[in-house]
């Protein structure tokens, strides 16, 4: 062997070895350094402080916004002292659970008739005056009312049990504020008409999540066996694992409003979701074939807070409890006026407004396969999959079943199970050979929200980035 | 130097392979330990430690990124360097006053023979052999040294200084500064 350098040229060549030096006696000792395990260092243990504390602060801050939130109010159990009046007459026992635990805005009515549809549905927008418990406007007109004006909103319907009547009911001007109509459920007696009734879809979350991550420790490649280490090959194994594990907050929203008209004969509103902020927590094992091919599986946690608004005008028809004059008959020859009774049809039409903030919870198993390019520290990746999601709507309301319903009363669409697609594309870089640092671009469709007979579309699509820390394990 | 299939074989864990391995590696590796410790005891110990070092780490040799025989140096440099600042046998003199390193040039040493430089670093403090050893011999950076060491570049600069003016104070007679033109 020679040097450039003729100091070393001179120091460094190969001489015999001094008794003892020899493979037989060195053999025990290099094993036994060999199973010595290493100190573990904590190169990239910080990295976990700074990802921690920003999500554990946001998750505070997000805590405390809540309640400092002018749009939401947060009080639980708060319900209006008209929602009984309503439970009394739909006899749904149900209804009293209908806003506990559930932030909820309304929203004064001051208009007559159906609320504009473009109205302002931000859930931050100052020009919403709040109103506590103030739930909502309903008006009821019935048909021997002698005060009915001419200044109506009109709800026409027909008496669906006696045909033959066909009754003209208007609304006072001078609304009337009587009920809370925001129950859940509460239409759901026979007092509402089947077809209002439609297949709804599991709702889901609007997410664009951001990730940051950390790593714990970069372990010693020692092998724990007596042998000399045993290793497939070493430069292109043909499989190779690493995980990744990142977690974070959302900061990034390109989904906002999505929004969708209801226009029904007894049942106009609009309605939107507005996508917040939320946290993110994953982890995956990623098998590598021939440093090209990946398939991945693991394990994502996400909570994720968006507002829901709503903005409509809901008409209900009800027969009412007590028979009523329905038709008054002259006899011509003798005078006499006879009075026939029936059951009348009652339509009330109410005008609703509501801000609600929800929060769902779901878990994730996403599996995806997709091809790697490796240029030397950098890797890129695309792919694409699926994942298997459980939704736990932990509270909130949507629009379902024709109304607002509120998830936490055990509500069909409280917990869903989805199959989601998903596409990711992800640019890595490798500050060893066991650890790597990578930006993940995830994008995957989501089902609606709500279903509203095909008309309330929040189809929406999370497309996020996020930032993942890998180990190469072998 | 060592052929590709014997380092796949010793990946494998063939205990004949590992053997050849040590046989045609021993030595140069020796020559490196013998230059950064003195006592057999401590030969010994490093030796082992930087051949289970080359035992755990082939699978991470790249034959494209270099010759196996670098990659084998830097190994042993090493892990040289780390069992000397595990053992604590060397202890800097860090001064708080701050002055210019002059370039001691060391053209001087190329004029000395083995016999010399071998009796050089044998009497040398280890402090100053180390920094010697990796700075000249195996021309690390005072960076690389810094990080090796844990000590700071402007230690690393200052005790190489001193390490030469100790060996122009200490080795060269004035005999041999005459034989070699040195005055």
């Amino acid at each position: 062997m020679a040097y450039s350098n003729p100091l070393k040229d001179k120091l460094r060549q190969p001489s015999d070895l001094p008794p003892g030096f020899g493979f037989e006696e060195m053999e025990e000792g290099i094993r036994n350094k060999m199973k010595t395990p290493k100190k573990k260092k904590r190169r990239f243990f910080w990295i976990w402080f700074l990802p921690l504390f920003l999500a554990g602060s946001t998750l505070f801050w997000a805590l405390n916004q809540h309640n400092d939130q002018p749009g939401f109010d947060f009080q639980k159990g708060k319900s209006g002292p008209t929602d009984k009046n309503i439970n009394n007459k739909t006899n749904n026992s149900t209804d009293n659970k209908s806003d506990n635990n559930v932030p909820v805005v309304l929203i004064e009515s001051k208009g007559k008739g159906i609320p504009s549809a473009g109205h302002n549905n931000s859930l931050l927008n100052a020009e919403n005056k709040l109103f506590g418990n103030v739930d909502g406007q309903k008006k009821v007109v019935n048909k021997r009312n002698p005060e009915v004006s001419n200044d109506v909103v009109s709800a026409q319907s027909t008496n669906k049990e006696h045909g033959q009547n066909q009754h003209t009911f208007l609304q006072n001007s001078e609304d009337r504020l009587t009920e809370n109509v925001f129950t859940p459920d509460f239409h759901s007696t026979n007092q509402i008409p089947d077809e209002s009734i439609t297949e709804v879809q599991p709702s889901s979350i609007l997410e664009t999540p951001v990730f940051l991550t950390g790593s714990l420790t970069e372990v010693s490649s020692l092998s724990q066996n007596t042998d000399f280490p045993k290793i497939s090959v070493a430069d292109n194994p043909l499989w190779k694992w690493n995980i990744e594990a990142g977690g974070g907050f959302l900061y990034w929203n390109l989904q906002k409003n999505q929004s969708g008209l209801v226009t029904q004969i007894d049942h106009n509103a609009n309605v939107s979701i507005n996508p917040m902020y939320g946290w993110v927590a994953e982890c995956r094992i990623n098998s590598v074939f021939k440093n090209k091919y990946v398939a991945k599986i693991g394990l994502s946690a996400t909570s994720q807070f968006y507002a829901f608004s709503y903005d409509g005008i809901k008409t209900l028809e009800s027969i009412s409890q007590n028979p009523e004059v329905i038709t008054i008959e002259t006899d011509v020859l003798t005078g006499r006026v006879t009075e026939k009774y029936g059951i009348t049809i009652q339509s009330e039409s109410t005008t609703r407004r509501l801000r609600s903030l929800n929060r769902d919870f779901f878990l994730r198993i996403p599996v995806s396969v997709g091809y790697i390019y490796t240029k030397r520290n950098w890797s890129f990746f695309a792919g694409g999959g699926g994942s298997l999601t459980v939704f736990d709507r932990q509270y909130g309301k949507t629009l379902a079943f024709g109304d607002i319903v509120s998830y936490q009363d055990n509500h069909p669409l409280q917990k869903t199970v989805n199959w989601l697609w998903e596409a990711e594309g992800k640019v890595a870089y490798h500050l060893s050979p066991q650890w790597n640092v990578g930006l993940s671009i995830r994008y995957f469709n989501q089902p609606q929200n709500v279903i509203y007979s095909d008309q309330i579309a929040s189809k929406s699509y999370g497309f996020y980035p996020m930032v993942l820390i890998g180990k190469t394990l072998r | 130097m060592v052929e590709q299939n014997i380092i796949h074989l010793c990946i494998r864990g063939d205990r004949e392979a590992t053997k050849s391995l040590y046989q045609q590696c021993a030595p140069y590796v020796f020559a490196i330990i013998k230059n950064y410790f003195v006592e057999d005891d401590d030969r010994k110990d490093a030796m082992q430690e930087v051949f289970a070092q080359i035992y755990t780490s082939l699978k991470n040799f790249d034959f494209t990124k270099g010759t196996f025989q670098n990659w084998l140096s830097r190994l042993a440099v090493n892990q040289c360097a780390t069992l000397i600042r595990k053992s604590k046998k060397i202890s800097f003199v860090y001064s708080l006053e701050t002055f210019d390193v002059p370039d001691v040039p060391s053209g001087f040493l190329d004029h000395l023979d083995v016999t010399d430089l071998e009796n050089m670093l044998k009497n040398m403090p280890v402090g100053y052999k180390t920094i010697f050893l990796l700075s000249v011999i195996d021309e690390y950076t005072h960076k690389e040294i810094s990080d090796l060491l844990g000590i700071s570049q402007e230690t690393s600069r200052s005790q190489l200084f001193r390490a030469l003016k100790w060996i122009k104070n200490n080795i060269l007679t004035d005999s041999k500064m005459l034989q070699y033109g040195l005055f």
